[in-house]
């Protein structure tokens, strides 16, 4: 499966952000696009929970998720599906979205 | 152009008891609170024309519905939706009202109502980002991010659930004699904090605020109106906000104080050698620690060395921290957990605690935090309070 991952870019100034504004962070301006981008990056910190707010969730107990940092994305938060994560191990992001949500995001083993 | 807050009381500091959950509206607590006001200071309805609230839980009403729902008439009408940091810039914009002859007598009030759904729903809707880009990755709340950020804090400065278990502890014997906090009468052990339910790893059950239903509240008015209401009160040496203030850092490596610190102290002509007392945000004990940073009571990284040599029990003789348990102790009723600090930072100074009072407390600092909208909270406050004359 790809590596690559869409996000929000700006078509005036190139700014690439997440999560999707309606105006891009940088410029403001609202003329904005979706790119494609490499989903290799380094794992900022993980958790796993063991509460969750919605029944959905709590079948799914316990849930790990991890915040990444990409070259030009500075924080993602997504499921994370390694077995013994480290702070600062190299990861990548995969997309696995449905129609419903095309940008859901997981974290796996570069 | 002056900065100072010359000629301004911060006084009659009151809290609604708290309540795990309640079957009241928000107005219920606003209305109790003004009610409070008004029976601890002398005054009457007429003579509030200045009103600054704070709430989640008031929606679909709004400040001036509580106006209409209390039957106040008003010159001034404020509402603040800044999470944590509210109670503090309530405070500050009360002082300039007053200052500037806006208002004469501001109420300022933090109230939220508990249960159980609304906790849930407003996890759910709390912004556009979480909703997006947190909610839908596992519903955690508030602990998920805040364990991410506890984590990425213990990896960076070797810090261990000990050393945050020292804290926690040292706050909940701060409440033991506080009859509103909801935890004040439990002791808290390392086994028991250590031994409690996980929630979001590293966070267990005593690092996460327990929501609940409650208010807290003060009046804004004139030194000279003080005086002649012979009410005790504060006075603000210096306050700041700020927002955003690391958009442009990969990691939330601090909380925004830092950005302000050095024009706090400059214009309170004060450092943190001559706080007495710090009422921290503590709705994690990562933040308490980001706090002391921050505010330059420790090096970057050096909290467990400071915690070693400085005692935060409200009668020791370092730096008495968060002297009514905090919300860690007491509860987080919504955005009256913003307020707390305030409350608690005037009833130190105007010798009206609801728990233990520290020694010839005449000098202390307030700290607000909120509003983790995704990754990082985006407000941060804090306000340095000394003892009015009357006092």
């Amino acid at each position: 499966m790809s590596s690559s991952i869409d996000v929000q870019s700006c078509s005036e100034c190139g700014f690439v952000q997440y999560p999707p504004r309606e105006v891009c962070r940088s410029c403001l301006s609202s003329d904005l696009e979706w790119t494609t981008i490499e989903g290799k990056g380094e794992l900022l910190s993980w958790t796993r929970l063991h509460h969750s707010f919605e029944a959905e969730f709590q079948q799914q107990l316990p849930w790990d998720i991890a915040q990444v940092k990409l070259d030009k994305v500075s924080c993602i938060i997504a499921n994370l599906t390694i077995e013994n994560p480290s702070v600062g191990m190299k990861v990548v992001i995969r997309q696995k979205g449905d129609s419903d949500n095309p940008q859901y995001f997981v974290v796996e083993n570069e | 152009m002056s900065r100072s807050y010359q000629g301004v009381a911060v006084c009659v500091p009151q809290t609604v008891r708290y309540q795990r959950y309640s079957s009241h509206g928000a107005q219920y607590f606003f209305g109790t609170a003004l009610r409070q006001l008004l029976s601890a200071s002398g005054l009457q309805k007429s003579d509030v024309d200045g009103l600054s609230i704070s709430s989640f839980t008031l929606a679909p009403d709004t400040g001036i519905s509580v106006a209409e729902h209390l039957g106040i008439e008003l010159r001034w009408l404020d509402q603040l939706i800044l999470g944590g940091a509210s109670g503090v810039v309530s405070l500050k914009r009360a002082a300039r009202v007053v200052q500037n002859g806006d208002a004469e007598v501001v109420a300022c009030i933090g109230a939220d109502t508990c249960n159980p759904d609304s906790y849930a729903n407003l996890m759910a809707n709390f912004s556009d980002f979480s909703t997006f880009g947190v909610h839908a990755y596992g519903a955690g709340g508030p602990s998920a991010v805040f364990a991410l950020a506890t984590k990425q804090y213990m990896e960076t400065h070797g810090v261990t659930r000990e050393d945050f278990g020292r804290l926690c502890i040292s706050q909940r014997q701060n409440a033991r004699h506080n009859p509103n906090a909801l935890l004040g009468g439990k002791e808290l052990t390392m086994d028991a904090y250590l031994g409690a339910r996980t929630v979001a790893e590293p966070l267990g059950l005593f690092d996460c605020v327990m929501p609940c239903a409650g208010a807290e509240a003060f009046l804004v008015m004139s030194e000279e109106r003080a005086r002649s209401l012979q009410l005790p009160y504060a006075r603000i040496k210096a306050a700041e906000e700020g927002y955003n203030a690391h958009k442009d850092l990969d990691l939330p490596i601090n909380g925004g104080w830092c950005n302000f610190r050095g024009a706090l102290y400059a214009e309170a002509d004060a450092g943190p050698e001559d706080i007495q007392f710090l009422q921290s945000y503590d709705d994690y004990p990562v933040m308490v620690f980001r706090q002391l940073e921050d505010l330059g009571f420790c090096e970057y990284g050096g909290v467990v060395e400071y915690l070693e040599k400085t005692d935060l029990n409200v009668e020791g003789a370092g730096l008495a921290h968060n002297t009514s348990g905090g919300q860690l102790s007491s509860g987080q009723a919504g955005f009256a957990g913003g307020f707390l600090g305030v409350t608690e930072g005037l009833r130190q100074l105007t010798g009206q605690v609801l728990g233990c009072q520290i020694a010839d407390a005449r000098i202390g600092m307030v700290s607000g935090f909120g509003m983790v909208n995704y990754d990082r909270g985006l407000c941060s406050a804090a306000v340095i309070l000394e003892a009015g004359e009357s006092s």
